[in-house]
């Protein structure tokens, strides 16, 4: 399955998706030092998500949100890549400055259709990006 | 690669920042800006994430292009040892302001940029402190967006802003009109409730847009105070008050049907009910959220002088260096022991949990919430009321 959607951030990477239905605040719901989502009650809490292709709707909370996705990339432990069904300024100022690769607004809504597991492969150039699933579960 | 030339990399990095925040969320144009006001400034909620990435910038010879000032930090500069505060976090404040300092701000560290050097009508500016945003846009008919504290910092590095939202036209034009039922004047005005929860109420009622008061009996005074607290319970960055705002003053001021709504006495009551602990418990009172004017000071110390400075219950106030300049800071100092006068900071942003507070009065329904965010016991009453009954 393929899925347009736009590029904000370029790059091509692939790797296992993590999805969130929930929005998440990277400032208070995901540790610095470890990457580990640590909001309580969040749908991925306790879920690493170094190097995985994060896929959630759309970033909340504290603008020093940005702070904490960029030294997340510091240690390595910042996620491949980020779909959202809609971003917004937190996430797209982490990324950029962070050089991870960013989608938004895909045809589809990914956070229903991809499943935590999946092989994700993005493709994030000019204005376009394509967002290939190849289904791993049942 | 020399400093001059790693600073036009950290220029083009911020400008392309900045360009892909105006893509994503509209046309991608950008506009020049006069002046930035960093949020975000404070070690208690930057942390070593923001403390690092700010040491990058300038380590690798980012400077600002425009006029910047910084908000309040977690302690003041000067006063530090009597807050008890770490040395550690104090250290590591001291650095980030002096980064900034280094890349080209001035560190007036107030929350209150337009008491010091108001923006004028129309000028673009890019701030990063809510109350600060709504004072601007709404007083000021000054124009810029809630930025936030990273953004700000690359905004004032490349001079540019997006050029979209409470920016352009369009953007400022109102999407809701506000009524406060005649009763709940009554209440504010006969003490019972602080005009900040007025402004507390409307914004949890109304969350985002542009809300428009056509009728208001809004002393100037409490506007400060009242747009503050519509800040911290929402997402607005305007708010349209007639007699005030500089648009809704002009003869041709065009509005367009919206929703009307009303807000009534029980609304605002209700919207407040976790502020409303007992009085008597409380171990400190708070004013100060936004930063005290000179002209407040002077009302406040005109009460303090009455109880020959020995208040009973302790009394903290925040303002800005400027401000407690502007009354003669250094007199009152002297002879305090229940009076605590804090510049550069404020219990909001400082680590409160060193201070011994575990339950204030204040007036400041933004102080209320993000306060008892904290864990701490709250208290709204009128400012008069503490002033004339609780101290």
């Amino acid at each position: 399955m393929i899925i347009k959607a736009r590029s904000i951030v370029p790059g091509n990477v692939s790797g296992l998706a993590l999805v969130s239905r929930d929005p998440i605040s990277f400032y208070g719901g995901v540790d610095p030092e470890t990457g580990v989502i640590v909001e309580p009650g969040h749908s991925l809490e306790g879920e690493k998500i170094s190097g995985k292709i994060l896929i959630f709707p759309y970033g909340k909370g504290s603008t020093v949100g940005s702070y904490i996705i960029y030294r997340l990339k510091k240690r390595n432990l910042a996620p491949l890549a980020i779909v959202n069904l809609e971003t917004e300024p937190i996430i797209v100022v982490g990324c950029v400055l962070s050089r991870i690769p960013l989608v938004d607004k895909p045809e589809a809504n990914v956070t229903t259709i991809i499943k935590t597991g999946d092989t994700v492969t993005i493709k994030s150039a000019g204005k376009e990006a394509w967002i290939k699933v190849d289904k791993n579960g049942k | 690669m020399g400093l001059e030339e790693e600073g036009k990399e950290v220029y083009k990095e911020a400008l392309e920042v900045v360009r892909k925040v105006s893509e994503s969320l509209g046309s991608g144009e950008l506009v020049p800006i006069s002046r930035a006001h960093i949020s975000g400034v404070s070690y208690v909620n930057i942390g070593d994430a923001g403390l690092e990435f700010i040491r990058d910038l300038a380590e690798r010879g980012g400077r600002f292009r425009v006029a910047t000032t910084l908000n309040p930090v977690a302690v003041d500069l000067e006063k530090w040892k009597e807050m008890d505060v770490p040395e550690e976090i104090v250290s590591k404040q001291k650095e980030i302001v002096e980064l900034l300092v280094k890349m080209g701000a001035k560190p007036t560290l107030t929350c209150t940029p337009y008491l010091i050097d108001p923006p004028k009508r129309g000028e673009q500016v890019a701030w990063g402190e809510s109350n600060a945003v709504l004072y601007a846009n709404s007083v000021l008919g000054a124009r810029t967006n809630r930025e936030g504290g990273p953004l700000t910092i690359l905004e004032a590095i490349c001079g540019k802003a997006p050029y979209l939202g409470l920016r352009i036209d369009e953007g400022r034009k109102p999407t809701v009109e506000v009524y406060f039922e005649k009763e709940v004047w009554k209440a504010v005005e006969n003490r019972k409730i602080p005009y900040s929860a007025l402004g507390y109420s409307l914004g949890l009622a109304v969350g985002r847009g542009v809300p428009l008061l056509m009728e208001t009996r809004l002393p100037f005074k409490h506007i400060k105070n009242f747009l503050a607290a519509v800040g911290a319970s929402s997402s607005i960055g305007l708010v349209l008050i007639r007699g005030l705002s500089p648009e809704v003053k002009e003869s041709n001021f065009y509005r367009e049907k919206v929703e009307k709504i009303s807000l009534s006495l029980t609304e605002v009551e209700d919207s407040i009910e976790k502020f409303r602990k007992k009085a008597e418990k409380a171990d400190a009172v708070f004013l100060g959220c936004p930063h005290l004017s000179p002209s407040e000071l002077r009302e406040i110390f005109y009460f303090l002088e009455k109880k020959g400075w020995t208040p009973r219950k302790k009394v903290i106030l925040s303002t800005s260096r400027w401000a407690l300049n502007q009354v003669g800071g250094k007199i009152c100092r002297e002879k305090m022991d229940k009076v605590i006068i804090l510049s550069d900071t404020c219990i909001v942003v400082s680590p409160i949990e060193y201070m011994n507070v575990k339950h204030v009065v204040t007036d400041s329904a933004k102080a209320a919430y993000y306060l008892s965010n904290k864990g701490l016991d709250v208290t709204l009453l009128p400012r008069k009321t503490i002033l004339g009954d609780i101290i």
